[in-house]
């Protein structure tokens, strides 16, 4: 795998690094955080666009792992309750 | 199934009365159970196994299991959990895994292939965003990832029943999930990660 930068800039911005706030995106969107750390993040984003920008990014694709339906093809059911020995 | 024993059995049924009555031999309740979970069983049965062409077994071997173990359920978890477990054991039994998820990567690495600090387009995660692009960076990931985004996020466990599933601590999980997250949208920019099968 060929190397990667990192991004140019890890700030400090209301006492969290970017790099801090990377590793929190789940707990934040998992609601595991205290009140006080919740705080602390939102207000890093506020002042951080990479962090703003990436984390809106990553709670938007858990979103839409969310939001997908799972449909099961006829001739699967099919074959599922005939095996089952079960009618629908 | 007779139009009286259908009756007995309402739609609304909790999963631990649908299992007991399925230990005493009752098809209509196991009809209903399997209804209710076939579309989860499905997915998860996708994320486990790489060969399409076994997922159709794994489905079919998970509920023969259940419905003939039903009588071993304690409810001291979710069924759904219960049945997930079922299900993990079939896959792997069906496709072992050749190779465990390699995390060489550290944390700021993986960001940096998710798009922390690019300059993305907004259409990549857009509403435009469709079933099959997702699935489609799904298979991108190695099965270990696709499991737990399966269960946490597509299925909705608890944290504790992820864990409990993929026999993990609590803490080892959340790495996990968290880890996996930022694959996956690596992997909607079309970053490829774990073959671990054929």
């Amino acid at each position: 795998m060929k190397a990667r930068e990192l991004p140019a800039e890890n700030r400090l911005v209301a006492g969290l690094l970017c790099t801090q706030v990377l590793a929190q995106l789940s707990a934040y969107l998992d609601g595991e955080l205290s009140e006080a750390e919740v705080e602390q993040i939102r207000s890093h984003v506020q002042g951080c666009t990479t962090c703003e920008e990436f984390g809106g990014r990553f709670a938007t694709a858990v979103q839409k792992l969310r939001e997908v339906e799972e449909e099961v093809a006829p001739d699967t059911d099919d074959r599922l309750f005939a095996a089952l020995g079960l009618s629908r | 199934m007779s139009l009286s024993a259908a009756a007995d059995v309402a739609v609304d049924s909790p999963d631990t009365a649908l299992l007991e009555r399925i230990s005493s031999g009752d098809k209509a309740a196991a009809s209903m159970f399997v209804t209710r979970h076939r579309a989860s069983v499905h997915r998860f049965a996708k994320a486990l196994v790489r060969d399409r062409g076994i997922v159709d077994d794994v489905l079919q071997d998970t509920f023969i299991a259940a419905l003939t173990h039903a009588g071993t359920f304690r409810g001291e978890g979710s069924a759904r959990g219960w049945l997930f477990t079922i299900a993990r054991r079939a896959a792997l039994k069906l496709e072992p895994r050749e190779q465990p998820l390699s995390e060489d990567d550290d944390l700021e690495t993986l960001g940096v292939r998710a798009g922390w600090g690019a300059a993305d387009p907004e259409s990549l995660m857009g509403t435009a965003q469709t079933r099959e692009q997702v699935n489609l960076a799904l298979q991108r990931l190695h099965a270990e990832d696709r499991e737990i985004l399966v269960l946490r996020d597509m299925e909705g466990l608890s944290g504790p029943e992820t864990a409990e599933v993929l026999q993990l601590g609590l803490a080892a999980m959340k790495s996990r999930l968290h880890r996996a997250r930022l694959r996956f949208l690596a992997a909607l920019r079309g970053e490829e990660f774990g073959h671990e099968s054929a």
